[in-house]
Formats: structure tokens, sequence, C-alpha cells
């Protein structure tokens, strides 16, 4: 899976280079936020601009992760667009998940 | 080590074989390059040193033939020159020649020319036991894959076995659409009749492919069947049936959430009541594709614009009951996103759009029609080309 992490301000973002977040990405993308967490990262912005796919099984780690995280830091959902952002409103996960339209946003939001 | 000394002059080859005999080895002569490859050909060589002149066939001619023939072993092989210079040497390496020396022979040289050989057999000989392991190995990696494709293949074909086969009801009438993925998915759908009034329907995703995904839909079969754990056939009435599917859903929500370890699966379903007294139906969506309704009055085919959490994802989340007018002449529509993953002509994916517009052009056939239709329209049962996801389509009529 293809994805790179940079800090911004608090935040450590994570941008997701794959065009399609399927069953075959789900679980690396799982285990890679997951070792971010352990490593202590608590607050977690996750680029999806670049996606414009996503099935079930990622939605899947994707709120497993959400869990992981707990109270104990953020998730912040950043650029989903297109059925991307439909999936999201779909299962209503735009309730659950911090949704933000940019990375930007999400990074100032929270500090302001 | 057994070797061929190739010499046309015997006193040579009685030389080398004195020297290389001293040695400890195994010698065998021949007088050309052809008399040598008929041995070669009878008897395993570990080297052979070979004079580069010679009649009938010369040593560079002896090398080529030995490098093209498939051997099951390598050979190495030494020419002796008396010739010096280096075109000679890279026309020789050019034939295949691992070494060469030049004589008159030293006993101290080719000792340790033949070492060097005894280095290189030692490591040919290392790399053709691995590649003899790894293809068994490969071999049994290929005949245990292909064990489990053809058990997945017949587990396709059975995942079919526990839908529904009757269509018609006292009012209803029901078809259906249903293609495994090329791996087992999880796709599943059911109906029956409760009485004459009622009609109980789901269409059910787990997430994720394969043998876990596909068993999970079992499993739901089981605990939405009628004598099933969740279900209590009691309590739905028409009185009651406004109530079923959210509370039924949630107790689905709470049985996945604490009693199943579904590991990281959840579903997507929608699953209601279809009430023809009232001329009504019930359903709870959680997180499937939004349905279309078909209605007598106005001919057109409407999404209905619902959402709802997926079961099994989030522990205590609540949902609620849509109710929509279901008078004799409509037509209910539930699928699974797999055909949002089949690629229309020009290669983008269907979108619901296109999925509604497919759909409407079709609604003035019965349901059967439709799905043959639909079927043929976006490719669908065509042998060979395996899908990604499975693929289900139900369509409930009030036929009156």
């Amino acid at each position: 899976m293809q994805f790179s992490t940079h800090t911004q301000g608090e935040f450590t973002v994570v941008a997701i280079g794959e065009a399609r977040m399927d069953a075959s990405v789900a679980p690396e993308l799982k285990h890679s936020i997951a070792q971010l967490l352990a490593d202590g990262v608590t607050r977690i912005v996750l680029d999806l601009s670049q996606v414009t796919f996503m099935d079930s099984s990622s939605l899947g780690a994707l709120v497993s992760l959400l869990k992981m995280v707990g109270n104990r830091g953020d998730l912040i959902v950043a650029g989903a667009k297109g059925i991307v952002a439909d999936l999201f409103k779909l299962t209503r996960m735009d309730r659950v998940f911090r949704m933000t339209e940019s990375v930007d946003a999400a990074t100032c939001a929270v500090a302001a | 080590m057994n070797i061929l000394v190739v010499d046309d002059a015997r006193d040579m080859q009685l030389i080398l074989r004195r020297i290389l005999t001293l040695m400890g080895h195994q010698v065998m002569l021949a007088d050309h390059g052809q008399a040598a490859w008929e041995l070669i050909q009878q008897k395993h060589f570990h080297v052979v040193i070979s004079d580069w002149l010679m009649p009938v066939m010369d040593g560079p001619t002896l090398c080529r033939t030995i490098r093209a023939a498939d051997l099951p072993h390598y050979v190495y092989i030494i020419l002796l020159t008396g010739m010096s210079g280096k075109q000679n040497l890279i026309h020789g390496m050019d034939a295949g020649a691992d070494d060469f020396a030049t004589k008159p022979i030293v006993g101290e040289e080719l000792e340790v020319r033949l070492r060097a050989a005894q280095r290189v057999l030692d490591l040919e000989h290392t790399l053709e036991e691995k590649n003899r392991h790894l293809e068994n190995v490969n071999h049994s990696l290929s005949a245990a894959q292909a064990l489990i494709q053809n058990d997945l293949k017949r587990a396709a074909v059975l995942q079919t076995g526990v839908l529904p086969s009757q269509k018609i009801f006292k009012h209803l009438c029901v078809d259906w659409f249903f293609q495994p993925a090329q791996y087992i998915g999880g796709d599943t759908f059911n109906y029956f009749p409760i009485n004459d009034e009622l009609l109980f329907f789901y269409s059910i995703d787990v997430s994720g492919h394969g043998i876990s995904s596909a068993l999970l839909s079992m499993c739901l079969q089981t605990l939405l069947s009628s004598t099933g754990e969740l279900y209590c056939v009691d309590e739905l009435n028409r009185k009651q049936a406004p109530m079923f599917p959210s509370r039924l859903a949630e107790r689905l929500n709470h049985h996945l959430n604490h009693m199943l370890d579904t590991g990281d699966h959840y579903l997507t379903l929608i699953m209601g009541v279809v009430d023809t007294v009232d001329e009504c139906l019930y359903f709870v969506q959680a997180g499937h594709p939004q349905p279309f309704l078909f209605s007598p009055v106005t001919r057109k085919l409407e999404r209905l614009q619902c959402t709802g959490f997926p079961i099994g994802l989030l522990p205590d989340v609540e949902y609620e009951t849509i109710k929509v007018p279901f008078p004799p002449g409509s037509r209910f529509i539930l699928y699974s996103d797999g055909l949002l993953e089949l690629q229309t002509e020009s290669g983008k994916p269907v979108s619901e759009d296109d999925l509604q517009e497919h759909l409407q052009a079709l609604m003035h056939l019965p349901a059967r029609q439709v799905m043959v239709q639909l079927g043929k329209q976006l490719k669908l049962g065509n042998t060979g080309e395996d899908k990604p996801d499975d693929i289900s389509l139900l369509a409930i009529d009030f036929c009156g």
C-alpha cells in the first residue's frame, strides 16, 4: 500500500496514495496506522483526497482504528469525496468520524 | 572425480592419465571430440580435459556440443592449448570452456585447476539440490492451491443452495439474481411469508470476501430463519410490523457485537416486512445500497434516500423503521454493492444513477424478465468472467 506520513502542527498526517482502498489494502492500512498509535502518535489526520474507491473492508479497518484511538486522541478523515464520501454518509460513519474537507481544515479547525 | 581426457596424441593421453590417476581421479581416454561426445552421453564425467586441435571434432566444437546438450549435470571443461593469445582465450570461453591449461602440462598447475573445478561443481550440485527442493515445494503448493480453489468453487455453488426457491405468493411475486464472486463472498438474502398478509425479507452483504465472509453470511441465514434465536414468529403480526425491522436490526447488532466474534467483519443489510393489507412496506436500512421503489401511480422508479449504521460495526446504535406505501403494482428492488463494482462500456464503474436508468427502462416487464434483461445489459452471468464481488439483486412485486 502506498502512503506517506508527515507532521503538520500537532498532527501526523497520513496521506493514502492508492486510488482504490479495497480488501488487498485494508490489512496493511490497519497494521500501519496501529503501528503509529503504538509508537505514541495520538492525533492523526487521514488524507483520503487521492482515494476514488473504498470498499467495506477498508471502512471496517478505519472503524477498528477509531476504536483503538478511543478518547485518547483523534482520527480525522480529510478530503473524502465522490463515492468515498457517499460511503461514509450511507453508513452514517460521517457521524462517527470527524470529517473535514481538507487536511488544512482538519489541523486548523481543531487548533482553533 | 571422473575425468575424460581428449587428445589425439597418445603420449599426451598417457601423461595426463598418469598425473590424474596419481591424484586419485578415475580417468578415461578419447582420441577426438566425436569419440568424447559419445562417451559423455553414456557416462557421467565431472571434468573434461580436452586438446584444442584434433581431427574429426576439435576442442571448441566439443565444448559447444556439451553446452548445447541438456545434460542432467554440469560438465566442467578445461581446454588445453599450446597456443597463447587473447583471441584464442575468447574463442574458447565463447564455446563454453570453464578453464584453460597450457602445454606442456605441469602437475601442480593442473591440481590447482582441478580444485577450482571441484569448487564450481560443488556449487552447481548445491544449486541443483536447492532447485529440486524448490520444484517439489512449488509442486505441492500448486496442488494445495488447486485443491483450495476447487473447494471455493464448490462452496460458491453451494452458497446458492440456501437461497429461496419459491417465487409466487398470494399477493406478491419475488424474483432474484445471484452470482457468487470468484472466491466466494458474503452476500445472501431470503424472504418467507409470515402469513397471507405479511412477507418478511432481507438482503445482506457481509464485508470482505472469502471463506469467513461466506460462513458469516450462512450463520446469519440461520440466525434470521423462522426458527432462529433472534427471530420470534409470535411477535411478527400486523400490529408489530412497524416496529419489527428496527428492533430486529438492534438485536442482530447486539448479537454481532457481543455474542459472536466476527473479527473485522460486519454487514450491511436491508430487512423488512411487506404488509399487503395496509399496502405498505416497512424496512430498516443498515448501510446497504439504497433500494429502489417503483410506484404504479407515477410509473417512476425512485431511489429511497436512506442511510443507517451497518450491523456489527458499532455497539448500541439505533435503527429506525422506514415506512413506504406499497399499493398493488408496486415493486421494491434491493441489491448489493457488487453491482456498483461492475464497469460500464466506457470503463467507468456503474453508478446508482446508471442502475436506476437501466431499471427504469425495464419496469414494464415482469420481475423475471427484469433480471434477465439487466443481466444482459450489465453482462452478468458470462462464464469465464469472474466477478470480484458477489452480486445479488432482489425484486418484490405486489401483483395484487
